[in-house]
């Protein structure tokens, strides 16, 4: 699989793998926690400019 | 690994996972992500939750055991969150932010206090209403209805309210406060604020001939030595000063009253209801304390009506100079503790007849004392359609 011509850039398959955990086990959930917590905090913020939502 | 090969990597396609395996590690990583997601939002959504605060468990929580939402004949009862938390998704997570500011309070104790939570509960639970008023009572509406409600079950007296507040599609808390909690305290103070009144707004000095305003209900008499007692002055009610004697005064009260009975009752102006005393039995019918004058018979009720002057002794104390000071105190008392439920109807929304029994009517509602009760009334019916330029 390794050409001679690419031995600077190789990648194992293990740091492959380690980098894809870390995205999509850790760093998209953490980034989609603080994402809604921040949209929460927003409509509160919201909210205490034109009070408490109104009647639907 | 360094932050930057690693960055590096992830720009990069990969080399050694297939499409395959990326695709359904994403797709397992979000499955797993949105369980534990929601999981962890549902946990912090349950009584237990709420509980697990010394703050909730001793106050409220307490409280509503003892309400219809705790224990009731359907077996159906309402927890923490379903009053407390908005049902709908971002006004849901909204209000778990907001919760950062109960974890703050959490930390530095701001009500780790039966005292603590008593003195902050009118703030907490003003906040909660704003909420309810806001939304007409959404979370209460989520399980009761205006549309499922059998009106023809209910009591003649429910039925009345009930039928009126689903036309106006009213929000429930308008009149439903502390139905799952005790209420504040709403009028702790209020007593303290009249005895400042008292305190600024008496005169110490009286002069003959003036005109003075009783600042709460006094005591009348019919000697200087103020041992018979005559009855009983209003408050708010102008008396001219007649004689000065030590510490009490000779006073003269003019008012109208209705002829028919023992005539005890005083009031103010012919044909309207607003008291300005009353007068024991022995008093009213004493002619050397009431002179009558003329006659005049109201159409309204075809009662006769007898203008009089009685002329009484009461103590040097508890008198003002004009009454600005005590509509003052009865406006703001007025304001503040009718508008806890409701909006306070204008002073000139109603007459001055019809006011006595709209008052008297809320009475049960609030904890004054006689003397505001009697200040707030004057005042309401001082200030009524019939004496408003503006009529309403």
């Amino acid at each position: 699989m390794n050409t001679n011509s690419e031995t600077k850039n190789e990648v194992s398959a293990v740091q492959e793998t380690k980098a894809f955990l870390l995205i999509s086990a850790l760093a998209i959930p953490l980034l989609t926690v603080l994402g809604i917590a921040g949209y929460g905090f927003v409509v509160w913020m919201m909210q205490l400019l034109m009070g408490p939502p109104g009647h639907f | 690994m360094s932050i930057p090969s690693m960055w590096k990597i992830i720009r990069s396609p990969s080399t050694h996972l297939s499409l395959g395996v990326l695709t359904l590690g994403g797709f397992m990583a979000g499955v797993v992500f949105w369980g534990a997601f929601n999981t962890g939002l549902e946990a912090t959504n349950t009584e237990e939750f709420c509980i697990s605060c010394h703050e909730m468990e001793a106050n409220v929580y307490q409280e509503l055991q003892e309400t219809v939402h705790w224990s009731n004949n359907s077996g159906v009862r309402a927890t923490c969150p379903d009053c407390h938390v908005p049902h709908n998704w971002t006004d849901k997570i909204a209000r778990k932010m907001q919760a950062s500011k109960e974890v703050f309070g959490k930390l530095f104790g701001t009500i780790d206090t039966r005292e603590k939570f008593l003195d902050k509960r009118l703030e907490l639970a003003q906040h909660e209403w704003q909420r309810f008023s806001a939304n007409k009572s959404l979370e209460c509406r989520n399980c009761h209805d205006y549309n499922s409600m059998n009106f023809d079950n209910m009591s003649e007296k429910a039925q009345v309210q009930m039928r009126r507040a689903a036309e106006r599609d009213q929000s429930c808390l308008d009149c439903h406060k502390g139905i799952a909690h005790e209420l504040p305290d709403m009028l702790e103070g209020v007593s303290e604020a009249f005895a400042q009144l008292e305190q600024s707004a008496a005169v110490s000095g009286f002069d003959t001939g003036k005109t003075y305003y009783s600042i709460r209900q006094l005591p009348i008499y019919e000697d200087p030595q103020l041992a018979v007692e005559a009855g009983q002055l209003n408050a708010a009610t102008p008396v001219k000063v007649l004689e000065i004697d030590g510490d009490s005064l000779k006073v003269e009260l003019s008012g109208w009253r209705r002829t028919k009975g023992f005539g005890r009752v005083i009031n103010e102006d012919f044909g309207f209801n607003i008291s300005s005393g009353h007068l024991s039995k022995a008093a009213a019918q004493n002619d050397q304390l009431v002179s009558g004058f003329e006659r005049k018979e109201d159409d309204m009720t075809g009662l006769e009506w007898e203008r009089i002057n009685a002329v009484v002794w009461m103590r040097a104390g508890s008198l003002a100079e004009s009454t600005e000071m005590i509509w003052d105190y009865a406006k703001e008392t007025y304001q503040s503790s009718c508008s806890v439920c409701h909006t306070q109807p204008d002073e000139n929304h109603f007459d001055a007849n019809t006011w006595p029994g709209m008052f008297n009517g809320m009475l049960s509602f609030v904890n004054l004392d006689g003397d505001s009760q009697a200040v707030i009334l004057k005042y309401l019916q001082k200030h009524s359609s019939d004496f408003s330029d503006d009529k309403h």
